[in-house]
This record gives structure tokens, C-alpha cells and sequence, in this order.
């Protein structure tokens, strides 16, 4: 249970992190959860432990993501652009993740991809279950976090040697 | 017709100062512009388009060679290497010949003072802003191009061959050589090039060639299966002793500014080896060369010309072919295979 | 003086983001390049005169790493400097990126100031873009 409640830790700080310097924006954590995920961004990784860390982003907070990332006027925010913006997010948080939680280990990092709930929600049945899940707010918008981990299974969690 | 327009090089402030100022009384020459780092340089080139570069290769904050490779890969522009006299220098120097740099100058030394250095080094920038650079393909693909040295000849001939060469001649040296059979007939040289820069030459074509290629000394055999290389700052002469072919190296008056001088080289092989030699003159700026090819010629020698297309200097040729000195004017990559078929 | 940078990201923010950076930052940039992969930075070597190299690991078709190595075979590319910038920072991967060449490695998320203390580490020039070596007066014998 230690180890959750420091997986906890770490992911709620990478996220702030990532949020704070790459996109200026100052997220709490908040209680409130099943709020809509308009896009999902998601990555997957192996080695010591696999699973995957999927972003869940309301509209409005994307397009702020873009508008302070890029210095892109609201009207100029595009499509193409959210969705970059988005895995750029979920590539950082995840690679903030692993590296904080031990840098001694090597993991291998997927590239991030856009998702929808639904599809994310089958990898649950491919034995992985939600080890985490955390939202976030402010006032541009909501943000939720899950992160899956997939049972024990020695010969995908060995890792590189 | 406009000026030459040169861009010094050189992380020192003095010698970018002492260049200006030197080329600064020439009014063919104009400096556009002086570059302290690679950095600087390459903003120059862009912005001031100069004809002509002034490299020194050795600086301590910049890796000389590196700025030449991506010159050559990216804006190719005439450069001419300014280099100290040291081990060092001379390594770097041939190094960046290779690479494509045109030609080389010593740094004023003891007994070489600046005025001499300047009288060079304008020479060099006259010829080198009318030498046509192309860009470098691959330095892999451009070495790949080089062809099979030649097999081992059937008889190994006691025949002299003597080559003369000046700007350029480095690479057209490297291009002969290295084709040249490992029982092939003793050769002569004599490449223009400042005292010191010969050993490491002589060196690097060792490495390079399957005879041995060595800087020459005073009294020292042509034997099948080697090259000498005059030194610099001393001619090199031909003698004969019986059935031994020897070298005399020694000092002397410069002949057309030079020592050591094709023309010394090539009229003591028309004189000591006459028929039994063959005459090689390859690229390079002025006539040295040519009257020395015409005793040599008539005494029987064969002689051989680069040709225009493969010089960087289509100047010692011209003048050997203008005189009637010449038997075969051939490209570069086809001198080794004839003077084969000559021995 | 200024220096022709080439950025390698597959991703077209993080580009736009490193090459805000490096323009707020004060660094003299001349020209900047940018390349959505290692395929793609090297072709932009093949035309274009580089002097420092911003990359990325993971990317799509050819990773910062192999490019590294390729580079490191071409003789007119293997001394152009290479800081990584990455979301992998284990040690090992690190090691790696230092053992194939690179000269700095920057974390992502990164502040505007990691990217320009490691870009004036790597190039040698403090933030004035001055050599920290040069002596006084040196420039006043440039036109």
C-alpha cells in the first residue's frame, strides 16, 4: 500500500510539473471525478513494471494548453494542434513519472496516442487495472489521470537486461 | 575586372591584423572581412560572399578541420591553409588538403619574414580565386572512386620517373602514387610546399601507397619500389653513379621562387638518366617545370601533362605543353597506368 | 557571431516551444531547422550548414540515438554538438545518449533557463554569447 500511496505522489507531482513549466498553467487536485474527457492522449511502457498512463482533457482546458504552449491566439488553436499538445503532455508526465519513481531502471516508452475513453476502458479487460486515477482542475478546465498497471506476469515484466 | 575578395580567418587578433594590413597594399586584394571563430566566419561568408578564404587551421577554441569539412560540404570556397611550422601543423595542414583546402602558407618565421610571407600568400590568392571548386560529394563516395592499384609489374625496370608538381599536387600526388605498383620504378619528386610540410606529406603517402614513399636525404639509392620526396626548402638533384641512381639534396638559389624546383629536378634526370626516364608534371600555379621537361624530352625521355579538367591550376602543365614538351596530356586518374606502360 | 540550430521532435509544439525558448532566451541564432525525426535531421545536415543539434529519443521511422550514430560515421557531421532533450531520463538512457556522442541532456518538462545554460555549456559561450576566453579589445580589430 506504501508503494501506491508513493505511485500517488509522484504522478500527482509530475503532472503539476509538466503543467507549470511546459504550459503555465496552475492545476489543483480535485475530489470530484466522471467528469467529461472530451480527449484522451495515452502511453504505454514496459520494463521493471508495464502499463500505461492516459491524460483525460476537457475541451477547454486543451485548447488553453495550446494557447499558452504554442502563444497561439484562441481563433488559431487547431485540431491538429490540441492533439500534439495533448501527447506532448502525456509523454512528459510519463516520462517524469518513471524517471522520478526510479531512475536506476529503464523503461521503454510507446508514442503517445490519442484515445477515447472507451477504447482505453478495453485494456482493462486485457489484464490491466486502473492503479490510479486522480483529477485535476482549474479554472480553464478539468483534467483526469489514470494510470493501469498490468498484473504480475514475469515474462513481460522483466524488462531490458 | 573586381577585386579578390578575402575573408581572413584567425583567432588571433595580430595575425588578423598583420594579414590585413599586409594584403591591404595590393590593389587587386581586398579583405571583406576577418573571423575570429568559425561562427563569426560563417555569417561572413554568407553576408560578404568572399572569393577567396584565409584559414588558419590551427586555433585553439575551433576545430580547424571541421570548419573546412562543412565549408567544402556547404559553401566549397578556394581556401588556402595558414599554418605554423610545426610537427603538428604540418599533420593538420596535409589533413586539410585532403579535405579540399587549395593551397598552404607558413606563418612568418625566423627566416621568413612577413614581407615574404605576403608576396606569397598574394600569389596564392590570385590563383586560388580563379580555381573552380565544386561541392564535395561523400568524402566516402569521392574515395571509393579511386581506382585498384595497379598488380605487380612483370620486370622490374631500373627507369627513373621524375614528377613535378605545385598547387594541387597533393591530392594529384596521392591519386598517382597510390596506384603505383609495389615494384614499381624509383621515382622522383618534387611537390611545392613549405620546409616541413614534406616529412609529414611523405608520411601520410607512405601510409597510403603500396611503395614506400619517404621524404629524401642526401645520397640516398633510386630503388624499384620507392618514392622520394625533395624536402622543402632544399632542391633535389639527380645523379648517377655507375649503374646506381642517387639524389643530391642541397640548397641553392630559388628557381622560379622555388626550392625545391621542378626545373632542378627535371634537368639533372635529363641530364643522368636521359632516355631511361619518364617526366610527370602535374598541377600548379607558374612554369616551373616546363623548360626541365623539354631537356627531358629531348633527350628521349617520355613526358606526360596533366590535363586541363583534372588540374586545380592548369598552369606547370600549360607551359610544358606550350613548349613542346609534352607526349601525353592525360587526366589525373590515367598518369599512373600510362607510365606503367611506358616502363 | 550566430549559430545555425537544427531541432528534431516529432512533435510540432515541442518544436515551436524550443525554438520560442531559444529566441526569448537571447541565444543568437541564425538560422533554425526542424525535423520531425532522426531520417529527417540528417537530411537536413545533407543540405544545410548545422552548428548545434537539439533532438529528441523516441521518435518515429529513425530515434535520436540512431541518428547520433550515423552521425558519428560522416566525418562532416560528427563533430556538430547534439544536446538531447527528452522524457526519458533514466540513467541509463542517458548514459547512452552521452556514449553515442551527445554533449548535454535536457529533461522534458524543461525550464527556458535548463535549455539555454546547457546550449552556452555545450557551445562554450556565456550568456552575452561571448567566449568566456576572449580577451579584452580582441574585437576591436574586427570590421
Amino acid at each position: 500500500m506504501e508503494t501506491m500511496q508513493t505511485i500517488r505522489k509522484v504522478l500527482t507531482t509530475s503532472t503539476f510539473d509538466v503543467f507549470e513549466k511546459m504550459f503555465f498553467i496552475f492545476l489543483e487536485l480535485s475530489d470530484k471525478g466522471g467528469q467529461q474527457c472530451d480527449l484522451v492522449t495515452s502511453i504505454s511502457f514496459s520494463g521493471p513494471a508495464s502499463g500505461e498512463i492516459s491524460l483525460g482533457f476537457s475541451e477547454s482546458l486543451a485548447r488553453a494548453m495550446v494557447e499558452n504552449m504554442l502563444g497561439v491566439k484562441r481563433e488559431e488553436v487547431t485540431r491538429a494542434m490540441t492533439e500534439d499538445c495533448a501527447k506532448e503532455a502525456v509523454n512528459m508526465i510519463g516520462g517524469q513519472f518513471l524517471r522520478t519513481f526510479d531512475a536506476s531502471k529503464v523503461f521503454n516508452m510507446s508514442t503517445p496516442v490519442c484515445s477515447t475513453d472507451a477504447a482505453a476502458d478495453q485494456q482493462a479487460g486485457q489484464g490491466q487495472a486502473i492503479a490510479q486515477c486522480l483529477n485535476f482542475e482549474c479554472e480553464k478546465g478539468c483534467l483526469r489521470i489514470r494510470l493501469r498497471l498490468r498484473s504480475e506476469d514475469p515474462g513481460t515484466s522483466a524488462g531490458r537486461p | 575586372m573586381g577585386k579578390i575578395r578575402v575573408l581572413i580567418v584567425d583567432d588571433s587578433a595580430i595575425v588578423r591584423k598583420i594579414l590585413s594590413e599586409e594584403l591591404a597594399k595590393y590593389p587587386d586584394i581586398e579583405v571583406v572581412g576577418v573571423a575570429p571563430d568559425p561562427f563569426v566566419a560563417r555569417d561572413k561568408i554568407v553576408t560578404l560572399k568572399p572569393d577567396v578564404l584565409t584559414l588558419d587551421i590551427e586555433m585553439p577554441r575551433m576545430d580547424g578541420l571541421t570548419f573546412l569539412r562543412k565549408l567544402m560540404t556547404y559553401y566549397p570556397l578556394p581556401t588556402i591553409i595558414v599554418s605554423s611550422l610545426t610537427p603538428k601543423g604540418g599533420k593538420l595542414t596535409l589533413e586539410a588538403l585532403d579535405i579540399g583546402a587549395v593551397d598552404v602558407i607558413a606563418k612568418p618565421g625566423a627566416a621568413y619574414t612577413v614581407g615574404d610571407m605576403s608576396t606569397t600568400l598574394v600569389e596564392k590568392i590570385r590563383v586560388a580565386s580563379r580555381v573552380k571548386l565544386t561541392k564535395r560529394e561523400n568524402p566516402e563516395a569521392a574515395r571509393r572512386v579511386d581506382a585498384e592499384p595497379i598488380k605487380a609489374l612483370a620486370q622490374t625496370s631500373n627507369k627513373v620517373i621524375a614528377i613535378g608538381a605545385s598547387t594541387g599536387g597533393t591530392e594529384a600526388l596521392k591519386v598517382v602514387l597510390t596506384k603505383m605498383p609495389p615494384n614499381s620504378p624509383g621515382i622522383i619528386i618534387v611537390q611545392h610546399m613549405p620546409a616541413n610540410f614534406t616529412t609529414a606529406f611523405a608520411e601520410r603517402l607512405n601510409n597510403l601507397c603500396q611503395i614506400t614513399v619517404r621524404e629524401a636525404a642526401d645520397n640516398d639509392s633510386v630503388t624499384a619500389g620507392t618514392a622520394l620526396l625533395a624536402p622543402g626548402n632544399y632542391h633535389m638533384i639527380l645523379r648517377r653513379s655507375g649503374a646506381r641512381y642517387y639524389v643530391e639534396i642541397k640548397t641553392g638559389p630559388m628557381v622560379h621562387h622555388q626550392r625545391p624546383a621542378v626545373d632542378v629536378l627535371f634537368k639533372s634526370t635529363a641530364k643522368y638518366a636521359g632516355a631511361n626516364s619518364i617526366g610527370v608534371i602535374l598541377t600548379g600555379m607558374g612554369a616551373d617545370g616546363a623548360e626541365g621537361m623539354l631537356e627531358m624530352k629531348k633527350t628521349g625521355a617520355a613526358t606526360i601533362a596533366q590535363d586541363e579538367k583534372s588540374c586545380v591550376v592548369f598552369g606547370m602543365p600549360k607551359e610544358a605543353i606550350k613548349l613542346n614538351a609534352v607526349d601525353y596530356v592525360l587526366p589525373i586518374d590515367q598518369i599512373a597506368s600510362q607510365i606503367v606502360r611506358m616502363v | 557571431m550566430s549559430f545555425n540550430v537544427l531541432i528534431v521532435d516529432d512533435s510540432f509544439s515541442m518544436r515551436s516551444v524550443i525554438k520560442k525558448v531559444l529566441s526569448l532566451s537571447g541565444f543568437r541564432m541564425d538560422r533554425c531547422f526542424d525535423a520531425g525525426n532522426g531520417r529527417e535531421g540528417l537530411a537536413v545536415l545533407e543540405k544545410e550548414w548545422v552548428d548545434i543539434i537539439l533532438s529528441d529519443i523516441n521518435m518515429p521511422e529513425m530515434n535520436g540515438l540512431e541518428m547520433l550514430s550515423r552521425m558519428k560515421q560522416n566525418p562532416v557531421y560528427q563533430n556538430i554538438p547534439v544536446i538531447v532533450i527528452s522524457t526519458e531520463g533514466s540513467e541509463e538512457r542517458v548514459n547512452e545518449a552521452f556514449c553515442n556522442g551527445a554533449k548535454g541532456f535536457i529533461k522534458k518538462p524543461f525550464l527556458p533557463e535548463d535549455l539555454k545554460r546547457t546550449l552556452h555549456d555545450v557551445l562554450g559561450v556565456d550568456a552575452d554569447g561571448n567566449y568566456a576566453d576572449d580577451q579584452k579589445g580582441s574585437n576591436d580589430l574586427d570590421f
